[in-house]
């Protein structure tokens, strides 16, 4: 694709500010990747015809362009951006409030009606009866949906956990953390939100979870990952050192003549969650020089190195 | 997508998507098409917050909507992705059948 501005937007270098306007928008209403969700190029088209209008917007920065004084890559807009798109179709996305499938009876989730309707032998028609419209009833309303953000200790995301989240007026609601939660992930408590009115259901509450760092672990999907320093008698000799796991420490072998960057993996010691295949636990050697070489170590290694020095940049070399 | 973590203050809200400023933000909460989270007694902004936002000043800035419109257009964009995702949903199930099921499945459609 041509960077040109003029050429990304299909107008002619004359071209007015209206025609460049409208030249963007159609682009834009074609191809914003938050309307276009299916479409895999619609992201590229998108970021070029947005960077070329903003070049082109600003009568000022267009005839520098123009003039040649700057580029079409001058004035791209920076930052990489996430795309709505990126969280809307996550089963938990917060804003996919109900109801929404009345029309199909149950206003909750299309599986549940499908269930129901495989129960009751596939006869109902979809759209008929059930439905709590103005048919002699009072006015019904379901409850507004609240929104809770909580922090998870890095211990409870991994292994699981209970949280309280102490509401406005006080009370408090309990959230059960699941193991091996997400950064980012958003629980729903059915029926936990704001009261119905005349006779209506309550809300929802949607809590989404931001999980804390923790001071040595970290996380790669189920993996737990940590850097161990190991001291140079420990990786020269071998040791058996403790280190925390998620479930508490864990004695592990270190074999002798261990290096920086080895890697030793605890198999099953990582997230467990259900229905996933267990994670492991990975730690990564890492050797660390006594504070000082005192007069001893000197002297070992000098002596050493008459007899068995070796180059660790061997073949390493291009 | 990038793989940023926690919760924004209104503040770093405001500093993390460009074109915001509190007028149009404060716009947003009214329309209540921003729906922020509460954490302990705050207000806070989700990473799906930003991200929308985001979403939000593309059709202020080029599409010229209006409040009502822009109430409007999220509505059906929401609608729109929880039936994508449904979709898929559905799809990889099916995915998971056997054979037989999913020929059934597609000669049920195409009936």
């Amino acid at each position: 694709m041509s960077d040109d501005p003029y050429d990304v937007l299909g107008v002619a270098k004359t071209a007015s500010a209206e025609d460049i306007k409208k030249a963007y928008r159609k682009i834009a209403k074609q191809s914003h990747p938050d309307l276009h969700t299916g479409d895999a190029m619609a992201e590229a088209r998108f970021k070029a015809a947005a960077a070329a209008y903003d070049l082109l917007k600003d009568p000022e920065t267009r005839a520098r362009f123009d003039r040649g004084e700057i580029d079409a890559s001058g004035q791209e807009r920076p930052s990489e951006r996430n795309y709505y798109r990126d969280f809307a179709e996550q089963p938990d996305n917060p804003y996919r409030r109900g109801p929404r499938y009345e029309g199909f009876g149950d206003e909750d989730d299309i599986f549940a009606e499908f269930l129901r309707q495989a129960r009751q032998g596939g006869a109902r028609q979809s759209g008929s009866g059930q439905s709590q419209g103005f048919g002699g009833q009072g006015f019904q309303a379901r409850g507004a949906d609240a929104h809770y953000a909580l922090e998870v200790p890095f211990l409870d995301a991994a292994t699981g956990g209970a949280l309280q989240i102490t509401l406005p007026g006080g009370d408090a609601l309990e959230v059960k953390i699941p193991v091996g939660v997400a950064e980012g992930q958003t629980l729903r408590l059915r029926g936990k939100g704001g009261p119905g009115h005349g006779g209506g259901r309550p809300g929802d509450a949607y809590v989404t979870l931001s999980i804390q760092p923790h001071p040595v672990l970290s996380r790669e999907g189920d993996d737990i990952l940590m850097t161990l320093p190991i001291a140079l008698d420990e990786a020269v000799l071998g040791a058996k050192i403790e280190v925390p796991t998620i479930a508490g420490p864990v004695k592990v072998s270190v074999p002798k003549g261990a290096t920086t960057g080895q890697v030793l993996r605890l198999r099953g010691r990582g997230i467990a969650a259900p229905g996933r295949p267990a994670g492991d636990q990975r730690i990564e050697l890492k050797i660390a020089m006594p504070r000082t070489v005192d007069d001893d170590l000197a002297r070992f290694m000098e002596e050493w190195r008459k007899t068995n020095g070796y180059d660790p940049r061997k073949g390493g070399k291009a | 997508m990038t793989d940023r973590t926690g919760f924004l203050t209104e503040e770093e809200a405001l500093a993390a998507v460009r074109r915001l400023n509190p007028m149009r933000l404060s716009r947003f909460l009214q329309a209540e098409v921003i729906r922020p989270a509460q954490a302990g007694g705050r207000i806070v902004y989700r990473q799906v917050d930003i991200a929308r936002m985001e979403l939000l000043c593309d059709l202020c800035d080029d599409f010229e909507l209006d409040d009502t419109a822009l109430g409007l257009v999220m509505e059906v964009i929401d609608q729109l992705h929880g039936t994508r995702s449904d979709l898929s949903m559905l799809m990889q199930a099916l995915a998971e059948e056997s054979e037989e099921v999913r020929l059934r499945v597609i000669g049920r459609i195409r009936r």
